[in-house]
Formats: C-alpha cells, structure tokens, sequence
C-alpha cells in the first residue's frame, strides 16, 4: 500500500479542517474578546486567503524545484509526496458506466437537497444561531430561539463549537441568507466531500482496481439514499442534516481518518480529532474520532501479533 | 448504571425497529471474513494492504458487537455524553463503507469472467443485492413526515412578511400561533420572541440553561388551546387568583404577561372566538385588524 502519496481527497479534506481550526480561533477570539461579528468575519477571511496564497506559492515552489531538478512536474504531485505508483491506463468501459451511475446518484442526492422540502429542522437551530451572530453583530449574545439576552447561560461545550461562526462568515462574505447557506450550500458541499472522503477509503481498499473504486463509491451513495429512514443513520445525516457536525464527522472526518489508520499516518488523525472536538459535542475534546484512532491502533497491533505467531508456526 | 443499560438495549430495539441497514453490515462482515480466509491462501497478496483492510475489519466487527451488546453500548453511551441519544453511539461503526465493501466483494464473486452463464449469475445476484439493500433501508422512505412542511413554512414567511409591512414600529416582538413563531427567527433574526421553538421541542432544552417563567408558559398554552375564552379556560393548565378559577388562564391576564415581557405585537388565529377577541382589545386597549387569517394586535401603550 502507498504510504507516503498524499492524493487530491487527502489535501481537500485537509484544507476543510484547517479552514475549521482558523474558524475556530476567530470563533474563540469572537467570544473571549466579545469582538465584533464582522471584524470576526474579515480575520478569517484574512486567515483563509493568506493561507491559500501560502499554499499556492509552496506549491508553485515545490514544482519549480523538481522541474529544476528534473523529475518533472507530474499529476497529482505535491511537497513530500513519494514517487508513487505508475499511472494507470484509461478508464475502461465498466469503470465508465460505473463512474456515470454514481454521478447520476450524486446528482439526485444533491437535487434533493436543493428541493428544500427535505431538511429535518427539529432539534436544530443552526439557522437561527447564525441569524442571531449576524443580526446582533456578536457570538451568542443573544439567545437565537428569541432574540433576547440569556437570563443563565449556555453550555461552554457547546458554546465553543464553530460551525455557525462559519457559516454566519459565509452569509456575510457572500449576502445570501442563513436559511440558504445553512440548508442548501453547506449540505451540498458536505456531500461532495464526503464522495471525496470516501474514494479515499476506496484507495485503500482497492488500489488495484479502479473497477471496484467505481464500485465502491456507487454502493456508498446507494446505502446514503437507503439509510435515510432512520435517526443517526448515514443517509439521513447526509441528505437532511448536512450542516451539522455530527453529519461532517460521520461522512467527511471519519471515512478519511479510517484511510489514514490503513495507511498508517498516524500524525494526521490529530487532525481529525481536533477538527471533531471544535464541531461536535466531546467529552473533553475525545470523541468518535479519538476512539476510531485507539480502536484501528489497536486492531493493527492484533492482527500484527496474530500474523507473527501464525508465521512462528 | 441501571437505567443506562435499559435506555442502550431499549435503543437498540429502536435503531432496527425502521428499517435493518445494521443486518447488513454484519452480512457483509460474515462475508468478508469468509472471503479473507481464502485470499489468504493466494500467493502475492501484499502484506501491509491486507493487514490494513483486516485492521479495518476487525474494528468494525469488534465494535458493532459492542454497539449491540448492552453493556458494552452503556459504556459507549457515557463516553460520549448524555447530548447524545444510543444511535449517535453507532457513528462510531463505519457501517455504510464496510457494507459497500461488503457488497462490492459480493459483486466481484459473482461477476468474475466474462461469458453467458456469468453474465446471468451476475445479474440475478446483482438484483438480488439490490433488492437486500432496499428493504433494509426501508425503500429509501425519511424518517420523518414531510408532508406540508414546505406548505407550512411558506405560510408562515407570507404571514410574516405581511406583518412587517403593518407593524410601524422599529423593534418586533411578536407573539403568535406556534405555526408563526417556529419559522419567525429564522425568516428574520431581528424578530424578537417572548418563547422560542425550545417551547415544544424539548430537544432543544440542552442548548441552554435558560428556563421559562410560568407566565411564559401560560401564554403558550392559552395561544394553542382552541376555542380559549374569558372566565372559560377548561384546557390550560397554570393558576391565577385574578380570573374565574384556580385551572383558567385569561385572555386579559396573557396580555399583561405578554406585555410584561416586552411583546409589541400578537397575532391570534382568526378561529378565536368574538369573546377572545374583544377581552384582548379591552385589555390592550387597542383595536385588532385582520390580516389573512389572523387577527392582529399592536400599538398599545407600556
């Protein structure tokens, strides 16, 4: 298995979570301080731009370098990234009719995302939360159910979550509506995402074949259609919860993190962990995240002792 | 610890009660082991991608079985705090790809070479996984009605609208059906509200300490109990010593709670009786207005 390629779906999900832990920080800032919502909004977009220009130039330097040193600037080459596998021929006839029915699926998911009629608003209030950042110019200085001042309080633990800093900076970057941001634009990114997220578990799990990669990815999306009848099931997440934590944990976070653990890179899983503990719920910072690292860790180490005694043998 | 372990066997129950995505996964992982079992006999397998995917399998076997045991799900459940219900539990199970895994080594058994006769096997076996996939997920039906939910929503931002054209006012606090006020905040945040959505959903109780006064909780429940009128009140619950009994709350005492906690304007659905309307004009000391379906009250003084 490659070990040291850094593929395209490992940096998108990498840029995601770096773009949470900026959110993050503004997040804090905003809240420690009692800074403003739009000077919050302008230093992260400080943050993401700068960050974004870092990483294009590094880029940019890292392939003048290898020009220069003649090795050529191949596809899907990145700084660190080990010469890796011969490229593959084209896409063969099965692959492409593969590749076509789990783009129609895609689409259909994200059409009946756009329809509208499908989110489950019960037990969020994502919208308002951001409504409330924007109308009041502050985070959570006002409860968002109503508009007014908190008579106690709210739950630190979730007071630091920064999802709705995020996407409140988006509606302000962009004008469009919490409503539209929340229910539309950030579910839809979600989903590609998670398509992305997963065709990096689909690497691992078949880098022979791009056949059953196909494959792979159009049972993902079928499973997320089927498994939109239950609460906590995948599909539901995915397809009416798209803009909560949890759903950006399950389908984004976790299927690349399990990538990781198969890979054995082990040092980017604190990416996922901390990514989780600034969008979700955890006790402490330790959540789902945390014990997928100790479970594959585990497991890794009981199928290395159980292959050693089968080969003492 | 008791009542841990009734609520994760009690969950368990309920997770596969809709539909039996999770009798899938533990197909898949059944097959997936049997299949590990002969790859392993084939010469040239490379030792470090089978250890990961065996890595994978055994997490995923090792911790759904947790999943289902009550035990082992009440530990679970404490880990990642009573926010969560049991089914969150289950996030930590990647059971969508280790059942398209599952699947996708299903259909490479069936599907190995070219030629008629596995062309045929292959595509009754296909349709037979599909046909599996499906009504384990209960043929892809939400969880939830939909029905009239965009209906309801699109009521409410037109009535909404139609407000903020009437009201003069600079500051709205707005006291109405509950089928306004759930999409008030989020049609505009500037809208104020004696009581949030957290009213009627409960769920929404653990994103704050806050509590409401009795008083609060008598305006919702005189606004939602039909056919409420003076001296009546046979459905609210709640007491004042200033209306006809101890188990009614009054039109003209929801008005001075509403008054007292800052609302400017109150909406009532137009089904309410001439008595309700009139107590409230009396007590507000302002005339009401129609407005689709509503009768609609501003202007009053502090």
């Amino acid at each position: 298995m490659e070990t040291g390629r850094f593929r395209f779906g490992d940096w998108f999900v990498t840029v995601q979570i770096m773009v949470i832990g900026f959110t993050e920080a503004v997040h804090l800032c905003g809240l420690l301080f009692g800074w403003s919502f739009l000077r919050c909004t302008w230093l992260l977009t400080a943050a993401v731009l700068g960050a974004a220009f870092l990483g294009a130039a590094a880029l940019a330097l890292g392939r003048a370098g290898r020009i220069g040193k003649g090795r050529g600037a191949g596809r899907g080459r990145f700084p660190g990234a080990v010469q890796g596998m011969p490229a593959q021929g084209g896409i063969g006839t099965q692959e492409s009719v593969l590749y076509v029915l789990f783009l129609l699926l895609a689409l259909s998911q994200l059409i009946f995302i756009r329809m509208g009629d499908t989110v489950y608003v019960d037990k969020d209030m994502t919208v308002e939360t951001v409504g409330s950042f924007l109308a009041a110019d502050g985070i959570y200085r006002v409860n968002p159910l109503t508009g007014l001042p908190y008579q106690t309080g709210m739950p630190s633990r979730l007071k630091i979550l920064c999802l709705p800093t995020l996407y409140g900076c988006i509606c302000r970057i962009t004008g469009l509506e919490p409503a539209t941001v929340v229910r539309f634009i950030v579910p839809e990114l979600t989903l590609i995402g998670s398509y992305i997220a997963f065709s990096a578990l689909g690497r691992c799990l078949f880098p022979q074949s791009r056949r059953n990669r196909a494959l792979f990815l159009t049972a993902v999306s079928l499973l997320a259609w089927t498994g939109i009848y239950g609460f906590g099931m995948d599909g539901l997440n995915l397809l009416c919860w798209g803009w909560r934590g949890e759903t950006i944990r399950n389908m984004v976070l976790m299927p690349w993190l399990l990538s990781l653990c198969m890979r054995k890179k082990w040092k980017w899983t604190v990416l996922c962990i901390l990514a989780e503990a600034c969008i979700t719920w955890t006790l402490y910072g330790l959540g789902v995240c945390a014990a997928a690292v100790l479970g594959m860790a585990s497991a890794g180490l009981a199928v290395r002792v159980f292959s050693g005694k089968e080969q003492g043998r | 610890m008791t009542e841990l372990l009734g609520k994760a066997w009690q969950g368990w129950i309920d997770y596969i009660d809709e539909g039996k995505l999770p009798a899938l996964l533990f197909a898949a992982l059944f097959f997936l082991w049997l299949s590990r079992r002969k790859a392993e006999g084939k010469i040239g397998q490379k030792a470090e991608r089978e250890a990961g995917q065996k890595a994978l399998l055994l997490y995923t076997s090792v911790i759904a079985v947790c999943c289902v045991l009550p035990f082992t799900a009440a530990v679970f459940m404490k880990y990642q705090t009573k926010f969560y219900d049991y089914e969150w539990i289950w996030s930590m199970v990647p059971l969508t790809a280790v059942t398209a895994w599952g699947g996708v080594a299903v259909l490479e058994e069936i599907w190995p070479k070219q030629g008629e006769r596995d062309w045929r096997r292959g595509l009754s076996g296909t349709s037979l996984l599909l046909a599996a996939v499906l009504l384990c997920g209960s043929l892809g039906r939400p969880a939830w009605s939909r029905t009239g939910q965009a209906e309801k929503r699109r009521h409410a931002y037109e009535v909404l609208c139609q407000v903020k054209e009437i009201y003069p006012g600079e500051t709205l606090c707005l006291w109405a059906p509950r089928e306004i006020m759930e999409y008030a905040r989020e049609a505009d945040a500037g809208i104020l509200l004696p009581y949030g959505r957290n009213m009627w959903d409960i769920a929404l109780n653990g994103y704050s300490y806050d509590v409401y006064e009795e008083d609060t909780a008598a305006m919702y429940r005189w606004m939602e109990e039909p056919g409420t009128a003076s001296g009546t009140g046979a459905n609210a619950e709640g007491t004042s010593a200033e209306d006809g009994g101890p188990d009614s709350v009054s039109g003209r005492l929801c008005a001075g709670y509403a008054a007292d906690a800052g609302v400017t304007c109150i909406l009532l659905p137009e089904s309410r009786s001439s008595e309700t309307v009139q107590e409230l004009e009396e007590a507000l000391q302002v005339k009401a207005q129609k407005l689709e379906g509503y009768w609609i009250f501003y202007g009053w003084a502090d």
